[in-house]
């Protein structure tokens, strides 16, 4: 089973992966703010409180939740941004910065309102509860 | 994006994935902070290089961005606000900090990738 579940996670990373890179490749980088980071994590934030509770196979929450969704989202590119705004910007970066948190969490939110009922991440863990 | 890319992209991305899975699954949201801290603290290091191309660029992206995750920090770090005794504190602990620790491992790994590369580059000449 754990093979199974890190072939999921693993094949989900792919594709998010896969799929943010080409989004931030086409939209360019001519914009003031980074706006492609702050959809896609606004977007996963979203997907993965909305999911969290439909999902019931192990394998598919794997390959979805802390596969796709996850590596659709990223910190290190947004805190690399944060960094290259500040030294370019100054006090945007950190605007960038906290836009970005408010967004996720209010997508978070609104995700969990739409979700049956709310499981999932609730444990407070990183994995999803995938490998339970 | 080139098909090399895609493949590049695709097979660092399942890696930064399943390790993330690895050190995170069943823990703490603590272990995604350290993962995702960690993680910026390497892409920082290897965009601070500068070497290699678009392709080690997109490499770099696609392995450390799929290492580390915001959506599972933001529904996590809520689903543990929620629950919280104390959430000003919580907020704190679990949202403020690992981001301005996310950011100021970023500009660290910055530093250390040019000060790496322009000691490269010197013993090169």
């Amino acid at each position: 089973m754990q093979t199974r579940l890190r072939i999921a996670v693993a094949a989900g990373g792919a594709v998010g992966s896969v799929g943010r890179v080409w989004l931030d490749t086409a939209a360019g980088d001519a914009a003031a703010l980074p706006w492609t980071t702050l959809a896609v994590n606004v977007t996963g934030a979203f997907a993965l409180a909305a999911l969290a509770g439909r999902l019931r196979g192990p394998v598919a929450r794997a390959a979805l939740l802390t596969g796709a969704i996850g590596a659709w989202t990223t910190v290190s590119t947004l805190a690399v941004e944060v960094v290259d705004l500040t030294l370019l910007r100054g006090p945007l970066g950190a605007a960038y910065l906290a836009l970005t948190l408010a967004a996720g969490i209010l997508a978070a939110w609104l995700g969990d309102r739409t979700a049956p009922h709310s499981t999932g991440p609730s444990d407070g863990r990183g994995g999803h509860g995938v490998g339970a | 994006m080139s098909p090399l890319e895609v493949a590049v992209v695709a097979g660092a991305g399942a890696c930064g994935a399943l390790v993330r899975h690895e050190l995170t699954s069943d823990r703490p949201l603590l272990a995604l902070h350290v993962v995702n801290v960690g993680g910026s603290l390497l892409l920082g290091v290897a965009l601070g290089l500068d070497r290699g191309g678009v392709v080690l660029a997109v490499a770099a992206a696609g392995l450390f961005g799929g290492l580390t995750s915001f959506s599972s920090w933001v529904v996590g770090a809520r689903a543990v606000v929620r629950e919280a005794r104390r959430p000003a504190t919580a907020q704190l602990v679990h949202l403020a900090l690992p981001a301005v620790l996310a950011v100021l491992a970023a500009g660290l790994g910055v530093a250390v990738g040019r000060a790496l590369g322009g000691v490269a580059v010197g013993v090169g000449a």
